[in-house]
């Protein structure tokens, strides 16, 4: 079990402060532990994974020699940039828990300290993400995993036209067919998928001969050798691992409709039912994150695996390139994926991890492409603005509705603007019927000279038998960047443990309080809820917490769903946009969907009614959208028809996650036939000017911020 | 007059000599197919439709008009039909066909009951004709220990339900649009293919409950809390699978037919292999559901290959047929690439001693008549 009682709760805030972690690592480790997810919660954790973000940049060497130099194990997994000897300061690690007892805030700040002692734990931070099953690691791996037994097909070159410039594109996602026959050539047995990773797969590999760190590595080769020898599928990918359950958790792949599966047939699938030619010149590659994938929406516990997905790839893509002869190796990689909350100014920890080696890349003369979703949640009401004139003597309330029958916790972030102090600033929450409460001053608790400044609190409910604590409200500089956040984490309304204390359900009351001696006149102060769905029927009980507002409108006067912000309510639908997708070297999607006022003409298209956007206006900004691709095909027939997991299957996929991938296939389209120069003259802009595309004229400050300006079909 | 639609279930056997005869013959399992069963699809087939009472009250009235226009002059010699033979089966309603497939098949059907430290139920063929029992199919009783390390598949597969749904919902009964699909069979063309396959799983049912009972093994929502079955569990037990029995049967028999009739399908062997597929899916489907354990398809799969194999021979279709014994393994899930020898050695199957089933001119008639369906 846990050591959570309501009595030691202060304690697990005191040690959150002492050990340098986020808020989210304060609650999913601390006294929000019991309702975290199973793998979180275990006793028995052995492997520990983090993102760890350095002062400086520091080479491989420098960086595993940290490792070395401790007697707790460390191990990365697999970096690009370590033959060019690129430094970074974003790092990808695994750390054993030697305590093999049940793990504490404490320990784990011992764990990770230990680990880095050589940096200085102090100005590291660290974003841990979920521990790797025991049967998913190679712990005699050492520092670093072996090199993949990998050669060229020769047919590749043979069957490219002289024109075509052999490029690889990538696709992360989950419930990745890699066999599906709409990756193979147009003989059925050539795969043009030259590398997939799957995560969390048991390894199956001897240590020496371990060429990734966790889950299970396989090369064109072997993949060719599992379609040759299982014409049944299901077969074939129990042979492949790839059908385990990891923490209890199933693999998507034994489905018929994933997410994986359309994702990367529309960035890459060649359909031979459709008479489609192979793209011979276009190499494969797959990443297949955990199966713990879906359980956390707010994307805590994946940026580790997202970041040594992005790093594999890139890696596997020089011997792609070396392997093909191809100087430079143009590489595009689509990541249908994304979060609604964070600063939304490109400065995620992921977000610049991302693109630290992009830029890394794109230095050395290598094209380097990131295609993300501008995300779903347009009529979500999860995106809040405060102006300075909302405040009303000097105070500024809102609603957040929790819905009853949660089962797990909701989040709720208030972004200042950056370089704005909220030290005369104050909080307070308010529970449904005054059952909880909680103010706290946005001040920097002193005691915590280490690290971010940062400041928790609890949030307790009154029992007749005492206080109980269902909530915690933090403070922090994010990652000391002038951007200031107030983090509100609520227990789940419905635990999965009923004996464990809920967060009473309905309106809670948030009042933000601006002291006289504050600035009057600053940019908006945002707010952005956490996404909380139950993605795939994975049965993990979310559900999704909103901004509630009677001013705001839901229907517009036409009776059809409102597509426009009003002046009258602070809740907005412009700002909504992918929280990972506002970084510098990414390309923004969003979604659209021809319009019945224009005959359904395909180049006159509106956005998908879902699709989330940056701002509109002149004040202010959350990240924009770069270029739309289709994510429906009309407004009665939703969603875009792709592949199901099994050869000649097909599922209809909704969701800026189906417009992404396209654009990627275009890039790829244009990486391999434009010149060097062109691309170099485009990689300011993120490619965006060589992938063929219309452009959208006339449009409406709206229509742009949604559209972006350009369709890709 | 319900025939598959079967709410009574197997009930209906006894119900020779009602009004509406026999009714429930196919409806083992519950809710049925009311389609594409070959064995009475439409109301009445073959039986006759006068049973309301004014209809009969009509007969009597217009008989007591018109019969003396017949004159009453003497009657006529009239021709017999054969002695014992079974050209005269066409005659008979479709629910008599099925009484005598069923009799026939259940009076060369023995089952031994072993009880002692391993306990196991042995199935038999002993033909009409004399001759030895031959044992065909042997299955030990696991322990509990094997079901309670089952369940977790079960859990397992639970993910699957929203996309399984109308499968699962939709084979409450027996599941032949499953297999019609795959050979494109449709009532006025393939009634007698059709009828093949609804005695198959009639006869794969009754065999299947023989053992079951015998076995008597709880269901997975008995033994776990959480395994939360999303249809109501069968009032049977859980091991074999009757679905898997009846889905494997019936993919046997077919891939005898689609082998009988080499020149109708252009490509032959991909549809065996899909109907290997879909009788895996329907098997699997159950423990979707939560009303079976993995190792329950593995003892379905294989009785059911066996009571395919004897219909084949019975059929007039020579089979060299392999006894099979299965001893279920605690870790083993049910997959069809692991269910043909040798790779199924590794969970739990042993081979008995090769039988020999005589021809039953019955089941022959059906077949030939099946078979002429698929002439080009």
């Amino acid at each position: 079990m846990n050591d959570f009682s309501p009595d030691n709760s202060s304690d697990l805030v005191a040690a959150a402060l002492k050990s340098y972690l986020g808020p989210y690592e304060a609650w999913n480790f601390g006294i929000g532990r019991p309702y975290a997810f199973s793998a979180y919660r275990r006793e028995d954790i052995k492997f520990l994974t983090a993102l760890a973000e350095h002062p400086s940049p520091k080479t491989a060497e420098a960086a595993t020699g940290a490792g070395h130099a401790s007697e707790r194990r460390m191990w990365f997994p697999t970096m690009w940039g370590r033959s060019d000897n690129v430094p970074l300061r974003f790092w990808p690690i695994v750390v054993e828990n030697r305590s093999r007892k049940e793990m504490t805030l404490e320990s784990l700040g011992a764990d990770l300290r230990e680990v880095l002692a050589a940096d200085g734990i102090n100005k590291s931070r660290f974003r841990l993400a979920f521990p790797v099953e025991p049967s998913a690691m190679q712990e005699d791996a050492g520092t670093c995993p072996a090199e993949p037994e990998w050669s060229p097909d020769p047919k590749v070159s043979e069957g490219c036209p002289p024109e075509k410039t052999i490029n690889v594109l990538a696709v992360i996602d989950d419930g990745i067919p890699f066999a599906h026959r709409n990756f193979r050539s147009a003989d059925g047995e050539r795969s043009r998928m030259e590398f997939c990773w799957l995560q969390s797969a048991a390894t199956n590999s001897a240590p020496d001969s371990a060429n990734v760190l966790f889950g299970q590595e396989y090369t064109r080769k072997e993949i060719e050798a599992f379609i040759r020898n299982y014409d049944d599928e299901d077969a074939l990918y129990a042979a492949a691992g790839a059908s385990l359950d990891q923490f209890g958790s199933e693999a998507a792949i034994n489905r018929i409709a994933t997410h994986g599966a359309p994702v990367m047939d529309i960035a890459a699938g060649c359909d031979p039912n459709k008479s489609e030619a192979p793209v011979e010149e276009t190499r494969l590659i797959a990443v297949q994150l955990p199966n713990t994938y879906p359980w956390d929406t707010s994307s805590f516990g994946k940026d580790m695996y997202m970041l040594s997905a992005v790093h594999y790839i890139l890696e596997r893509a020089e011997r792609i390139g070396a392997g093909y002869g191809v100087n430079n190796i143009r590489v595009t990689i689509n990541c249908s994926y994304g979060f609604s909350a964070g600063p939304h100014s490109g400065t995620s920890v992921l977000e610049a991890a991302i693109d630290e080696v992009v830029r890394e890349r794109r230095k050395l003369g290598r094209p380097t492409a990131i295609v993300l979703p501008s995300g779903n949640t347009f009529q979500d009401r999860l995106h809040g603005e405060i102006s300075s004139n909302d405040f009303k003597k000097g105070e500024f309330e809102f609603t957040w509705r929790v819905q009853p029958t949660d089962r797990t916790s909701n989040y709720l972030e208030i972004w200042f603007p950056e370089g704005l102090d909220p030290g005369d600033y104050s909080v307070g929450i308010e529970g449904p019927f005054k059952s909880a409460k909680a103010e706290m001053r946005l001040k920097p608790d002193p005691d915590y000279a280490d690290g971010d400044p940062r400041k928790f609190q609890v949030i307790q409910r009154d029992k007749q038998t005492g206080k109980v604590v269902v909530g915690q409200l933090s403070l922090d500089n994010y990652r000391s960047s002038n951007r200031w956040r107030v983090l509100v984490a609520l227990a789940p309304t419905e635990p999965d443990q009923p004996d464990l204390p809920a967060a009473p359900s309905g309106d809670w009351n948030i009042t933000l309080k601006r002291g006289s001696e504050a600035a009057q006149d600053h940019l908006p102060i945002y707010i952005w809820i956490q996404r909380d769905v139950d993605l795939e029927a994975f049965r993990k009980g979310n559900r999704q917490s909103y901004l509630s507002d009677p001013d705001y409108r839901i229907v517009d006067d036409r009776g059809g769903e409102a597509q426009s912000d009003g002046t009258d309510s602070h809740v907005k639908r412009f700002g909504s946009i992918n929280g990972m997708a506002i970084g510098g070297t990414s390309l923004t999607v969003s979604g659209c969907m021809p319009s019945a006022e224009t005959q359904w003409d395909v180049e006159k298209p509106i956005a998908s009614t879902f699709s989330a956007a940056g701002k509109s206006g002149s004040v202010g900004s959350a990240g924009k959208v770069d270029c739309t691709a289709p994510a429906d095909r009309s407004n009665i027939n939703p969603g875009i028809i792709g592949a199901g997991t099994r050869s000649g299957s097909y599922v209809m996929v909704q969701g800026t996650s189906v417009a992404a991938p396209l654009v990627a296939r275009r890039l790829a389209e244009a990486f391999a036939s434009r010149s060097e120069e062109e691309i170099k003259n485009a990689e300011a802009d993120n490619y965006l000017p060589i992938i063929e595309k219309i452009e959208l004229s006339d449009l409406t400050s709206e229509e742009r911020a949604r559209l972006g300006g350009h369709l890709v079909l | 007059m319900a025939y598959f639609g079967g709410i009574g279930g197997i009930g209906g056997i006894g119900g020779i000599g009602g009004i509406g005869g026999i009714g429930g013959i196919g409806g083992i399992g519950g809710i049925g197919n009311l389609n594409a069963t070959g064995l009475g699809g439409l109301l009445g087939a073959g039986g006759g439709s006068a049973t309301d009472p004014l209809t009969v009250q009509g007969l009597l009235t217009s008989s007591q008009a018109i019969s003396q226009a017949a004159g009453n002059s003497s009657s006529h010699a009239s021709r017999e039909l054969e002695f014992s033979s079974s050209e005269n089966l066409g005659n008979w309603a479709d629910w008599v066909r099925g009484s005598l497939f069923l009799s026939d098949f259940l009076s060369e059907l023995h089952w031994e009951v072993k009880k002692g430290a391993s306990e196991s139920v042995v199935l038999s063929h002993r033909s009409r004709g004399g001759g030895d029992t031959q044992a065909f199919y042997e299955v030990t009783r696991p322990d509990a220990a094997v079901f309670e390390e089952q369940l977790k598949y079960v859990r397992s597969y639970m993910d699957q339900r929203p996309e399984r749904t109308p499968e699962v919902l939709s084979q409450l009964g027996f599941p032949t649009p499953y297999f019609a699909m795959i050979l494109g069979l449709t009532t006025g063309r393939n009634r007698n293919t059709l009828e093949l396959i609804t005695v198959t799983q009639v006869l794969a049912a009754h065999v299947a409950m023989i053992v079951k009972h015998h076995l008597a093994i709880r269901r997975p929502d008995r033994i776990g809390a959480t395994v939360l079955p999303m249809i109501p569990t069968p009032g049977h037990g859980s091991f074999p699978s009757a679905h898997a029995t009846e889905a494997f049967a019936v993919t046997r028999v077919l891939e005898g037919l689609v082998d009988a009739s080499q020149s109708h399908y252009p490509d032959p062997d991909k549809r065996k292999k899909l109907l290997g597929k879909q009788a895996e899916r329907i098997a699997v489907s159950r423990t979707v559901a939560g009303v079976h354990y993995p190792v329950d398809s593995w003892a379905g799969a294989l009785l059911g290959k066996m009571v395919g194999e004897i219909i084949l021979n019975k059929c007039g279709v020579s089979q060299v047929m392999t006894g099979l014994k299965y001893e279920a393994k605690a870790e083993s899930d049910f997959m069809l690439s692991m269910y043909k020898d040798p790779d199924w050695k590794d969970h739990g199957v042993s081979e008995l001693q090769n039988c020999q089933v005589a021809e039953s001119a019955n089941f022959k008639w059906l077949w030939d008549r099946a078979v002429d369906e698929f002439d080009l």
